[in-house]
C-alpha cells in the first residue's frame, strides 16, 4: 500500500497501516516502539523507587511502601505548595488572558507603523530560553522588593505567558468576521457590548485554550519561579528541585514520591488541556485545523 | 426627480469636531480601518491629522495593547537591556571586556564548544527522527490523537523525574543494563551516565515531544493533494518525498521562524542554557552581575562529578541556583 | 456604553431628507468617493447602481458610520450625523455575507438590537415575533444561523435590521450570494417589505435588473461620482450617457461617423448602416455614439435594406440563444459591425435578416463616455 493511499484518506487505524506498510515503515514504527518502551520503563522504575523500601540492586524492590508518600508530604510541605502553585498558575491565567486577549484584538485588526516591533517584543519571551531574561528580572524584582513574594513569583510567570496568549488568540481573532462587530455595531452596541456580547462568547473555544496552556506551561516553568521564589512562594518543581539539590541528606525515595506527584499533577493537567486544545498548540502556534 | 446637486454649501460652520454630537469611543471595525471622528471641511483639501492617522491604523483601539507591552516593557526589555548594559561596562579594560574575559577564559570558552556538542546532535537528531514518524503520522487515522498525546507526555515528566529515572534505569544496576546483561549483548555494565550519553539521553527525552509536534504540524499542513496530484502524474513513493515533501518541508510557512530551526531550538528544550555556559556571565567576576559572580567550578556538595560529566539537569539547574545566589547576594540576603 | 436612548426609538420613525454633502473618502492615494452630493426622502429606496470599485458600498459604509469621511458631511434633516459612530445613528443594515451572530439564536439575533436598546422582555418578544412573521421565519426561531439556508440567514438578517424600527436600512449587495431562483425570491420580498413598512431604504447593487425591479430612484456610480440619479424609468430609456447607458443594458454603443444634425436629430451613417436617432449628449467631433437597447430592434418585414427614417439594418445572423418567448440574436452587418437584438422570431445561426429600430429609440451621446471623463 503506497504512502500517498495510506496517508490521503482516512485510514481505518494506524496499526493496520503499519502492517501493510514496507519495510522502512517498519523501521520507524520499531523506532518509535523502542522509544516510548525504554521511556516507559524510565519512568516505571522512578515510580516502583517511590514504593520501595530501599532498592540498592535487584530487578525489583525487596519490600513496597507507601510511607515516603506520607513522608514527602509532611517533611516538604506539600500541602502548601501545591496551593501556592495554583495560586501562582490560576492568577497568572487570569492576568494574562486580561491583558493578553485585547492587546491580541488590537493586533488582529490593525495594521500601524511599528506593528512589527510590537511583535517582536511580544515573540521573543516565547522563543528565548527563560533564564535569559530571568536572570536580570530577578534583579529587579530584588531591587523592587519583590522578590520571594507571591507578586514576584506571579509578575515574572507573566512574561511568558502573556506573548503566549497573544500568539494562541491571534488566530481565533482572525476568524471573526470583520462584518458580525459591524453588524453588532449596527445594531447599536458600543466597544464594550461589542466585545462581551459578541467577540468573547465567540472567542471562548480560544480563550479556554490559551487558559489551559498557560497554566501547563506556569506548573512547568521552572527557572523563573526559581530565580525568585522565596520559602513560602516556591511552586511545586522548584520545591521539587530544592529538596532534590540543596544540601541535606533526604531519601532518594522521598524526592522519587515528590517527583511522581509532579509528574501526576502535570499529567492531569495535560490530559485536561488536550480535551480543549491539539496536542501541537501547547508547543507552537499553530491554528487549530479541525478537521485533523 | 431630483438631479444630482453640484454646488457645495459649505459644512456650517463645521461642527466643532466632536464637540456636541460626538462620542466616547469611536472604534469602526470595517475593512478600511476607520476610527476618527472627521472635521467636515468645506474644500475637503487637507486632511485632518487623526483622519490620516486613523488610514494608518493608528487610533484609540491600539490602547487595548498597552496594557501588555507595558508590562512587558517593564518586565522583559527593561531587564534585558539592563543585563546587557551591565555587561558592557566592566571595571577595568574596555566595554567588550567581560565577552573578552569570557572568551579567553579558556573554561568557559570551552562551554560555549561543549554546549554545542551537546545541543547540535540532539536537535538534529530530534528533528531528522520526526520527519519520518511525523510523515507516517501525517493523515487521519483512529488513535493519531492518542498517539500523538501520548508522544508529548515526556513534557509532563519534569527534570527532576527524568534525570533519577536516567540515573536508575540507564545506571550500572539498572534494567537497561541488566537487560543487556541477560541477553548476553554485553559482558559488563556499559557506562550510559555520568557521561555526555546521559546528557543526550536527558535532551532527546525532553525535546523530542517539541520537534515532533511541530515537525508533525508543518507536515500535515503540506496539502496531501499534491502528493496525491504527483502521484497521477506517475510519481514514486520515495520520489514524491524527495521531490514534493522534503523541499516543502524546508521551506516553511513564510512568516514564521523556520519549523525546523524552531524544532531544533526548542527541541534543545526552553531552559537550556547549558548550565551558565553561554549566560549573562562576565568572566571577570567584579562588575558584571551584581554581587560578583565569578565562573564557579560546579562542585555542588550534593553530587560530585566532574563539570564534563554532568546529567543536564543538574547543569542548568546548579547554573540556576549559582545565578540565584548572586543575585541574592547582591541584595543582602 | 451606548445610552439608552437612539433616536429611532421615537414615535415618529421618519424623517424629511437625508442630505449627503460633498462627502468624499480617500483611502491613501486613492479617491473612492469624490465630492458626492445626493438627497434622500424619507421612505424612499434608493440603489445605488454601478461596477466593482464605482464607490457604492463605500458611499454605504459612510451612510453607515463604519467609515469615516475625509470631507464633506452627511445631514439628517438639520442635525450633522457624520460626526455620530455607527452605533448611535440608528440605522439598520444588511450585509452581503449576513453577518449573523453564529452563537446567538434566529430570536436572539433579530432582538439583538432591541436587547442593547434596554427594550422590556415583553415588548422585545411581541417585536421580534411580529419581524419573524414578516419574513416568515417563525419556525426556526429557536435556530442557529448555522442551521439555517443562505436565503433564511438573509432573512433573518433583514429582520434584524427592521425590527429597531430604523430611520434608514442599508443593504449592501445582499442578495449576491444566493442562487438564481432564491434571488428572484428573496427581491420580490424586499420589495413587499418596503410596501408595508415604508422604510427609507438605501440599496448597493451591480445587478442593474435588481436596481430597476426595487428602487424608486436608481443613483448610477462612477469612480466615486454620481453620473444619474432618477427613477428607474428615466435611466432605463434615457441614461445620461455611453456609460450609463452601456450599464443599463444598451448593448449596442457603435461608434459611427456623423452624416448630418439637425436640432436635436443626428444622422450617423456608414456603408451598410444607416442610423436617425435622438442626441441625449452634445457632441463636437465628427463622430458620436448611437446606443440602443436590444429589445428596441423588430424583426423587419420582407424587402429593404437600410432606408434612412426607418433605421433599418441587414444583419447575418452569428448567434442565437434561446430565451423563452424571444430570442437574444448577435448578428454583424456587412461592415462586420456587432448588433445585438432581441426578437420574438425564431431565427437560425446563418439567416441575413433586416432589423429596425425606431429613431426615438436610438439615442446619440459623445463618444469616449464610456470610460474617461
Amino acid at each position: 500500500m503506497s504512502a500517498v493511499e495510506a496517508g490521503g484518506r482516512a485510514a481505518p487505524g494506524f496499526l493496520r497501516r503499519a502492517l501493510r506498510a514496507g519495510p522502512f515503515a517498519w523501521i520507524v514504527w520499531g523506532g518509535v516502539a523502542f522509544f516510548l518502551v525504554n521511556l516507559g520503563a524510565l519512568i516505571l522504575s522512578v515510580v516502583i523507587n517511590s514504593f520501595a523500601v530501599n532498592w540498592f540492586d535487584g530487578w525489583l524492590p525487596s519490600a513496597f511502601t507507601t510511607n515516603w508518600y506520607a513522608d514527602a508530604w509532611r517533611e516538604f510541605n506539600l500541602a502548601d505548595v501545591l496551593l501556592v502553585t495554583l495560586i501562582v498558575a490560576l492568577v497568572v491565567v487570569g492576568l494574562s488572558l486580561l491583558f493578553g486577549v485585547p492587546a491580541a484584538y488590537a493586533l488582529a485588526r490593525r495594521n500601524f507603523a511599528g506593528k512589527q516591533v510590537v511583535m517582536l517584543l511580544l515573540l521573543l519571551p516565547v522563543l528565548l530560553p527563560p533564564i535569559t531574561y530571568g536572570i536580570p528580572l530577578a534583579t529587579l524584582m530584588y531591587k523592587v522588593g519583590l522578590a520571594g513574594s507571591l507578586a514576584g513569583v506571579i509578575a515574572v510567570n507573566l512574561v511568558p505567558a502573556l506573548p503566549f496568549v497573544v500568539l494562541v488568540m491571534t488566530p481565533f481573532i482572525e476568524q471573526i468576521d470583520t462584518n458580525i462587530e459591524s453588524a453588532a455595531r449596527m445594531c447599536g452596541a458600543g466597544t464594550r457590548q461589542v466585545f462581551t456580547r459578541v467577540l468573547v462568547p465567540l472567542l471562548v473555544p480560544g480563550i479556554l485554550a490559551a487558559a489551559v496552556l498557560v497554566l501547563v506551561r506556569t506548573v512547568a516553568m521552572f527557572e523563573l519561579t526559581f530565580l525568585v521564589a522565596g520559602p513560602d512562594s516556591q511552586t511545586l518543581i522548584v520545591a521539587l528541585y530544592s529538596a532534590a539539590f540543596t544540601p541535606g541528606i533526604r531519601a532518594a525515595q522521598a524526592i522519587d514520591a515528590m517527583a511522581v506527584i509532579y509528574t501526576l499533577l502535570s499529567s492531569i493537567l495535560l490530559v485536561i488541556a488536550l480535551s480543549f486544545v491539539n496536542p501541537t498548540q501547547i508547543v507552537a502556534q499553530v491554528k487549530e485545523v479541525t478537521p485533523e | 426627480m431630483a438631479e444630482p446637486r453640484t454646488a457645495t454649501e459649505p459644512a456650517g460652520g463645521s461642527a466643532g469636531g466632536s464637540a456636541g454630537k460626538s462620542v466616547g469611543k469611536s472604534v469602526g471595525t470595517a475593512a478600511e480601518k476607520p476610527g476618527a471622528r472627521v472635521d467636515a471641511s468645506a474644500s475637503g483639501a487637507s486632511t485632518p491629522l487623526r483622519h490620516r492617522l486613523a488610514e494608518r491604523g493608528i487610533d484609540r483601539l491600539l490602547l487595548l495593547l498597552l496594557p501588555a507591552v507595558a508590562t512587558l516593557i517593564a518586565l522583559f526589555l527593561y531587564p534585558m537591556m539592563y543585563g546587557v548594559g551591565l555587561s558592557l561596562q566592566p571595571r577595568s579594560g574596555g566595554i567588550f571586556a567581560n565577552y573578552v574575559a569570557f572568551f579567553t577564559d579558556p573554561y568557559q570558552s570551552s562551554t560555549v564548544w561543549k554546549t554545542m556538542r551537546l545541543a547540535l546532535p540532539a536537535a538534529l537528531f530530534n528533528v531528522l527522527v520526526s520527519v519520518p514518524i511525523a510523515y507516517r503520522l501525517r493523515g487521519r487515522f483512529r488513535g493519531k490523537r492518542l498517539l500523538t498525546a501520548i508522544l508529548v507526555l515526556p513534557v509532563t515528566l519534569g527534570t527532576v523525574l527524568v534525570a533519577d529515572g536516567i540515573l536508575r534505569y540507564f545506571g550500572p544496576r539498572g534494567w537497561f543494563n541488566r537487560v543487556l546483561l541477560e541477553l548476553g549483548l554485553v559482558d559488563e555494565p556499559v557506562r550510559l551516565i555520568y557521561n555526555y550519553w546521559g546528557v543526550m539521553f536527558s535532551l532527546i527525552i525532553t525535546g523530542f515531544p517539541f520537534a515532533f509536534l511541530l515537525v508533525l504540524s508543518y507536515m500535515s499542513g503540506i496539502d496531501p493533494t499534491l502528493e496525491r496530484a504527483a502521484a497521477t502524474l506517475g510519481a514514486g513513493p520515495w520520489q514524491r518525498v524527495r521531490r514534493i515533501t522534503l523541499p516543502l518541508l524546508a521551506a516553511g510557512p513564510r512568516h514564521h521562524v523556520h519549523p525546523l530551526v524552531r524544532a531544533g531550538v526548542l527541541g534543545v528544550p526552553l531552559g537550556e542554557p547549558g548550565g551558565r555556559t553561554r549566560r549573562r556571565d562576565p568572566g571577570d567576576g567584579d562588575r558584571g552581575l551584581p554581587g560578583g559572580v565569578r565562573e564557579v567550578r560546579l562542585h555542588d556538595g550534593v553530587h560530585d562529578r566532574r563539570a564534563d560529566g554532568r546529567v543536564r539537569a543538574d547543569r542548568d539547574r546548579a547554573g540556576a541556583a549559582v545565578a540565584r545566589a548572586a543575585v541574592r547576594r547582591a541584595h543582602g540576603r | 456604553m451606548s445610552s439608552g436612548v437612539v433616536e429611532s426609538e421615537k414615535p415618529q420613525d421618519g424623517f424629511d431628507a437625508l442630505r449627503m454633502e460633498g462627502v468624499t473618502r480617500r483611502f491613501g492615494n486613492a479617491v473612492a468617493l469624490r465630492d458626492l452630493n445626493l438627497t434622500i426622502a424619507g421612505g424612499e429606496f434608493i440603489a445605488l447602481l454601478g461596477p466593482s470599485g464605482c464607490g457604492k458600498s463605500t458611499a454605504l459604509n459612510c451612510l453607515a458610520g463604519l467609515l469615516p469621511l475625509t470631507a464633506g458631511s452627511i445631514w439628517l434633516d438639520d442635525r450633522r450625523i457624520d460626526t455620530l459612530p455607527p452605533e448611535r445613528r440608528g440605522f439598520g443594515m444588511v450585509f452581503q455575507n449576513y453577518a449573523l451572530f453564529p452563537h446567538l439564536s434566529v430570536r436572539k439575533n433579530v432582538g439583538f438590537g432591541l436587547s442593547i436598546r434596554k427594550v422590556p422582555k415583553a415588548e422585545m418578544n411581541r417585536r421580534v415575533d411580529e419581524a419573524l412573521r414578516l419574513v416568515e421565519l417563525t419556525e426556526h426561531a429557536d435556530k442557529l444561523p448555522g442551521q439555517l439556508s443562505g436565503g433564511q440567514q438573509q432573512r433573518v438578517a433583514i429582520a434584524r435590521a427592521i425590527v429597531i424600527r430604523p430611520r434608514l436600512v442599508l443593504m449592501d449587495e445582499p442578495l449576491s450570494n444566493l442562487d438564481a431562483k432564491l434571488r428572484l425570491q428573496m427581491r420580490t420580498e424586499i420589495r413587499r417589505l418596503h410596501q408595508s413598512l415604508g422604510l427609507t431604504t438605501v440599496y448597493v447593487t451591480h445587478d442593474q435588473e435588481e436596481a430597476l425591479a426595487l428602487a424608486d430612484r436608481i443613483v448610477v456610480l462612477r469612480g466615486g461620482r454620481v453620473d444619474q440619479v432618477g427613477t428607474p424609468e428615466e435611466v432605463y430609456t434615457d441614461p445620461v450617457n455611453t456609460y450609463v447607458a452601456g450599464f443599463m443594458g444598451y448593448r449596442n454603443l457603435l461608434e459611427l461617423p456623423v452624416a448630418s444634425r439637425d436640432g436635436d436629430r443626428a444622422v450617423l451613417a456608414e456603408p451598410g448602416l444607416r442610423l436617425t436617432g435622438l442626441v441625449r449628449e452634445e457632441f463636437t467631433g465628427e463622430t458620436a455614439v448611437a446606443a440602443i437597447r436590444p429589445d428596441d430592434f423588430r424583426l423587419a418585414p420582407e424587402g429593404g435594406g437600410s432606408d434612412g427614417e426607418r433605421n433599418a439594418v441587414r444583419i447575418k445572423v452569428e448567434v442565437v440563444e434561446f430565451h423563452g418567448r424571444e430570442v437574444a440574436v448577435e448578428g454583424v452587418t456587412e461592415t462586420g459591425r456587432v448588433i445585438h437584438c432581441r426578437l420574438a422570431e425564431r431565427v437560425a445561426p446563418g439567416d441575413k435578416i433586416d432589423v429596425y429600430a425606431p429613431p426615438e429609440r436610438v439615442l446619440v451621446y459623445r463618444p469616449g463616455g464610456e470610460t474617461g471623463e
